[in-house]
């Protein structure tokens, strides 16, 4: 987009003669908090991190060394195993969803013809964003609730009573019901920034389709989708790497249960850590998360690019 | 690369969109009906929390769905008690978080923005990775580090370790702000004897706005919402932050459903005010072209 002439522009400010009356330190005094910060709160602990995934860290005796012991115990650890295909499925699945729900939900404001419809209908999906995630996880808790949840009043409300059934408390319902959470997932980052990029785009484009007689479905895989892969592919790392490590929601609505039906790696990380004191096997996990999350990465990046040419417009 | 656009665009209407634009809002029908069910769907739940927070338990046992008459709003002032505190700890700690993410995500992007410097493309790469770390691998050996310091239970402990987590994708926001920024306005300046710190403050931040409330806005949603942090390094529930503080209604409150939903919905306000004075940027904020 606008970005990339500019990196030229600096590019021959330093060429030029007036750069000496900037001091050589300048640059480095204006990065120091950052590099201080990132230093103490980013870097240190990530070696930390990985370096006592190789011992028998309890965070406060002298950890001693034991190679690759808490790997393989890992890989022997039912509980682990289960957890990493848990946050499989549920990244996976959470992110088509949010990533779909999103996209329809731009593409159908994106539609409207009216510009004022546009902006209220922007505001109505921006609002429930702003509602604290812990409050949104227990209102879902309550939704999934066996006798006074909304969704089995629901059903009954509908006759579909015989349908009820505790949501949470099944081993094979708990993981689905915590991927269904927040349902229809419109609302959220994703939205908007796919609004954003649709609105931006350059309206003669679609306006030659239209002329050409080009159906609107058509025309969202032909020309819309094309368009705003930057920002989808953006979506969707940042919806995997999320996913990958989620904790927050496991810990809230399911504690993991029922029978490890919702552990997930983030959360069984926190419980060895912070409830046995298995600091170095914790780290263990860690690592495992941190692999995880650069190779769906890379992956991801990889697609976008290949033999993506971005026409910057 | 990564890219980011956060400069103030033209509208879409001054550029010619009403062209293919002109059949009618009758179009607008079908549209309009999927968003509706779509709007339902995700409010349903809401509303529901709310009706019910008027609520005493009989009337919730008895009628789900509608309103029951008289209203409790003595659930509100049971409620109010029990979140105020967190609340208010939620505001000073997100405060001086989202204050010190803009400073410093400000300093950090302008640096790789104007100046050419030995080690810039390897310094803003070993930044910008840090975006993929999972945040919750470094929850451990943060927590030994902040116990430590001594840290454990304060302000600080909070706020330092959130802005490192926030200043990566800060600095990189930044850093493509501040490039698309004409560099002759500092030419100007640097020619009226402006000193380099005076550019940054007196040129580069008042144009920043912008991009500023694009981080801004995020890093609040971010303090806001974190849980695993201050549940590790907070010891005393005086001090827990709101996305913690509402757990205390799951626990030993549940019992009583309606003082728990208007636990839920005080919890809620805040945020929901703040959107409310300065919705139109906020929007603008969220939607600063994010893209890669």
């Amino acid at each position: 987009m606008a970005t990339n002439s500019t990196l030229t522009g600096s590019v021959s400010d330093a060429s030029r003669p007036r750069s000496r009356l900037v001091p050589v330190y300048m640059p480095y005094v204006f990065l120091l908090p950052a590099i201080v910060l990132l230093l103490l709160f980013r870097y240190y602990p990530a070696f930390s991190a990985v370096f006592h995934s190789f011992t028998d860290w309890d965070g406060t005796r002298q950890a001693n060394f034991v190679g690759l012991d808490q790997y393989q115990a890992l890989l022997k650890d039912a509980i682990f195993i289960k957890s990493v295909v848990n946050i499989l499925i549920y990244t996976a699945a959470r992110t088509i969803l949010t990533t779909v729900m999103a996209l329809i939900g731009a593409e159908l404001v994106y539609n409207l013809r009216s510009y004022v419809s546009q902006g209220i209908w922007r505001i109505i999906f921006t609002i429930p964003l702003v509602i604290p995630s812990t409050v949104v996880f227990l209102v879902w808790r309550q939704i999934y609730n066996s006798r006074l949840g909304l969704l089995n009043q629901f059903l009954s409300a509908i006759g579909l009573g015989d349908q009820a059934q505790p949501w949470l408390g099944q081993p094979n319902t708990a993981l689905a019901a915590l991927i269904m959470v927040g349902f229809p997932l419109v609302s959220g980052l994703g939205f908007l920034v796919l609004l954003s990029a649709l609105q931006n785009m350059p309206t003669e484009v679609n306006d030659a389709a239209l002329i050409d007689g080009c159906t609107r479905l058509r025309r969202i895989f032909a020309i819309d989708l094309p368009s705003i892969r930057g920002p989808l592919a953006l979506i969707i790392i940042l919806g995997i790497n999320a996913g990958l490590q989620e904790f927050t929601p496991m810990l809230v609505v399911t504690n993991g249960g029922p029978i490890n039906a919702t552990q997930s790696p983030g959360l069984y990380l926190y419980q060895q850590a912070f409830t046995l004191g298995k600091f170095g096997y914790s780290t263990a996990i860690g690592t495992v998360l941190m692999l995880m999350t650069l190779v769906f990465s890379v992956f991801i990046l990889r697609a976008r690019y290949k033999r993506a040419h971005d026409v910057e417009v | 690369m990564l890219k980011s656009n956060t400069t103030v665009r033209t509208p879409a209407i001054e550029r010619g969109k009403t062209t293919s634009k002109q059949a009618g809002w009758k179009n607008d029908i079908p549209l309009t009906i999927a968003l509706v069910v779509l709007a339902l769907l995700t409010y349903v739940p809401f509303v529901s929390v709310i009706v019910n927070s008027f609520k005493d338990n009989k009337q919730f046992f008895t009628q789900f769905w509608l309103p029951t008459f008289p209203l409790h709003f003595d659930n509100y002032s049971k409620a109010w008690p029990i979140i105020s505190q967190s609340i208010l700890n939620s505001v000073i700690y997100s405060t001086p978080t989202v204050i010190l993410v803009l400073l410093v995500s400000g300093l950090t992007g302008y640096a790789f923005a104007r100046y050419r410097f030995w080690g810039r493309e390897v310094i803003f790469l070993l930044m910008l990775i840090l975006i993929m770390l999972p945040g919750i691998l470094l929850v451990i050996p943060m927590f030994v580090e902040i116990k430590d310091m001594g840290w454990i239970n304060t302000v600080q402990g909070i706020v330092f370790p959130w802005t490192a987590v926030q200043i990566p994708f800060g600095m990189f926001l930044m850093r493509t702000f501040f490039e698309t920024l004409p560099k002759e306005y500092f030419e100007a300046a640097r020619l009226d004897g402006a000193s380099e710190l005076q550019l940054f403050y007196r040129i580069a931040l008042p144009l920043a706005t912008p991009a500023f409330s694009t981080l801004g806005i995020l890093t609040l949603l971010f303090t806001w919402n974190d849980l695993i942090w201050p549940i590790i390094t907070l010891l005393d529930s005086t001090r827990y932050p709101i996305s913690i503080g509402v757990l205390r209604f799951s626990g030993s409150f549940s019992t009583d459903f309606g003082v728990t939903f208007a636990g839920y919905v005080l919890a809620s306000v805040p945020l929901i005010v703040v959107f409310f004075f300065t919705a139109r940027r906020f929007m603008a904020g969220l939607q600063g072209g994010l893209s890669i």
